[in-house]
């Protein structure tokens, strides 16, 4: 645990939020003075005081689903990416933290993630589609750690209140601008200067001050957000690195996301410095690098592929060193001093994902069906067909073969689950089931209770798949003319 | 079960991922399954499962770690020795192929 930076993070919290109140003041004092030199620098002040206390408020209570809804984030269950799920609850337990943050997925096939969150135990890890289905499971990892890291150190505390505070000055600065450009503040300077020509000059200067202010503040604002920004990038690949024990995961996907080049639709200024890849980045912006909100991609994955074997945060103080050219002390000390050099384990055994164009194309556009409450309909010539969740008609046509294909119980299609009217290998497939089920379909179109159909092949053990993919077997002692599905509750009407 | 100290901890771990790679089905007459839903859905349990187990145990020598040092070093020595806080063991890995990432292979 690197506490020197959890405490430093806390502390600075704590600052932005005092130093914040300060700046509204001066900014609503001037402001104020602007419209009404005689009483309304006060005026001004209480209208500040009062925006800060309500921006206090919402960014304490829904600061975080601000943010999400920004980043047109949704929240997912397990059912809709377990692996993902399994690698946040694997480095929760890595990471010591206190509960399970939230899962979002953002509709994007632009690879990313952020971390937001007040304190680790009210937290939420938002991944874009692309990144969930493009990643190999140690990649994967390597992200989610590092996004688990900005929780556990704090960071997602700065940052989550440095973003509305900013994103609150650029709106007040915003509307100041605006209302001078256009409004009536002409008028009312002349309406109120009987203090004689003294005061002309007074007001101009007060107005000159109004001005600068509210041109300065966001800028200084965004100079603060990019000062807390780099280091702590560094840190918490340091802190993923070590709670991975597998460096180079992080590094290839910082590679794989580095080497999109889509943009990331839904990130503006404010949010961009919380992703773990600035999603405006250009390649080759070298530039770009001195006013960016993160260290450069190239660095961060020399730094991590340089740690030699090794997972601990001696390593990468000394991949840093040899990367920087310079022995900037990068890690605190209380890292530095946890002693053991820890071993990088072995790479995981699960295939990678397919890079064609096509696959990840697929994959990411399932995944946001997914999210959004798609269906997903296997029909028996193979052809996997999504279903929106508005869709009303019990039947859908398969746009390849043609055969009608039941659509399967409300609940099943509310999670998103793959059910099929001919499961794939290790069910016998009915071959007579399906055109029962045709017939059975089209002979009563669009009443809910339409009977299914099976014809005996012979008096042996026979088997078939009922519509919602239940196996169902008739033994040869089985005299009955219908059977009753266990799960969905249909019934099929056995004929000889 | 009910095992008491980190070392017997250690011992039951290391028979429960034993049975977990025993538990392994043949595929091979069934070469259609790798691909199949249901049998990819199990894969990834049996995988996260293992990962846990190995995060678990790297977090609590972590912890330990930490401790080890705590009690070694200024000022929190005097602490430890006005309580009589002694280090902790390690859960060391009996079975050096642990150590490896969960193999799901299902070849005999």
């Amino acid at each position: 645990m690197l506490w020197e930076l959890i405490h430093q993070n806390r502390r600075k919290s704590l600052a932005l939020f005092v130093g914040m109140a300060f700046l509204l003041s001066a900014l609503g004092y001037f402001v104020g003075l602007y419209f009404d030199p005689d009483n309304g620098g006060y005026v001004g002040l209480a209208a500040a005081i009062g925006l800060w206390i309500i921006l206090t408020l919402i960014s304490v209570t829904s600061g975080d689903e601000i943010l999400l809804k920004v980043s047109r984030a949704q929240e997912v269950t397990r059912d809709v990416h377990p692996r993902l799920f399994n690698v946040v609850e694997e480095m929760k337990i890595a990471a010591g933290a206190p509960a399970m943050p939230k899962i979002y997925i953002i509709d994007d096939p632009s690879p990313n993630a952020f971390a937001i969150g007040l304190k680790p135990e009210k937290s939420a890890i938002a991944v874009t589609a692309g990144l969930a289905s493009q990643l190999n499971r140690d990649e994967l990892q390597g992200v989610v750690a590092h996004e688990m890291s900005h929780i556990v150190n704090r960071d997602t505390q700065l940052m989550t209140t440095a973003g509305i505070m900013l994103g609150s000055i650029v709106l007040i600065s915003h509307f100041f601008l605006r209302s001078m450009w256009l409004g009536p503040g002409s008028s009312r300077r002349y309406r109120k200067s009987d203090s004689g020509g003294g005061g002309g000059q007074v007001q101009l200067v007060l107005i000159a001050v109004a001005v600068v202010l509210a041109i300065l503040a966001p800028i200084f604002a965004r100079l603060l957000y990019l000062a807390i920004s780099r280091k702590r990038e560094y840190l918490a690949d340091a802190t993923a690195a070590q709670l991975t024990r597998y460096p180079d995961g992080l590094a290839s996907a910082l590679e794989k996301i580095g080497s999109s080049g889509l943009p990331l639709e839904s990130a503006n200024k404010v949010t961009a410095p919380m992703y773990i890849v600035n999603p405006f980045a250009e390649k080759g912006a070298a530039l770009a690098a001195l006013t960016s909100t993160h260290p450069p991609i190239e660095e961060r994955v020399r730094i991590l592929r340089g740690m030699a074997g090794f997972a601990d945060y001696r390593s990468y103080q000394r991949a840093y060193a040899k990367v920087k050219g310079k022995s900037t002390a990068i890690i605190p000390p209380s890292g530095i001093r946890q002693g053991k050099q820890l071993e990088v384990r072995g790479p995981s055994t699960e295939p990678e994902p397919a890079r064609d164009k096509t696959t990840t194309t697929r994959d990411t556009m399932d995944l946001m069906r997914a999210v959004n409450g798609y269906a997903f309909l296997v029909c028996a010539c193979g052809l996997k067909m999504k279903l929106p969740p508005e869709l009303a008609t019990p039947t859908v046509t398969c746009p390849k073969c043609g055969r009608d294909n039941r659509v399967p119980a409300a609940e099943l299609a509310a999670i998103g689950m793959v059910v099929g009217a001919a499961t794939g290998a290790g069910v016998i497939p009915g071959a007579g089931i399906v055109p029962g089920q045709a017939q059975a379909a089209s002979q009563a179109p669009a009443t809910a209770a339409t009977p299914y159909e099976y014809t005996r092949k012979g008096t042996s053990w026979e088997s078939f798949s009922c519509g919602c993919g239940n196996l169902l077997q008739l033994s040869p002692a089985f005299q009955g003319s219908a059977i009753t599905c266990k799960l969905c509750g249909k019934t099929t009407v056995i004929k000889q | 079960m009910g095992a008491g100290t980190v070392g017997d901890k250690s011992k039951a771990e290391a028979d429960l991922s034993g049975a977990l790679g025993r538990l392994m089905v043949v595929v091979e007459n069934y070469p259609t399954l790798k691909a199949n839903e249901n049998f990819l859905a199990l894969q990834e349990e049996l995988t996260s499962t293992e990962n846990k187990i190995a995060f678990a145990r790297q977090s609590y020598n972590d912890a330990v770690l930490f401790f080890n040092n705590k009690i070694q070093m200024f000022p929190s020595n005097l602490i430890a020795t006005m309580f009589n806080f002694a280090a902790s063991e390690f859960f060391l890995v009996e079975d050096a192929s642990e150590k490896a990432a969960p193999q799901v292979s299902f070849k005999k």
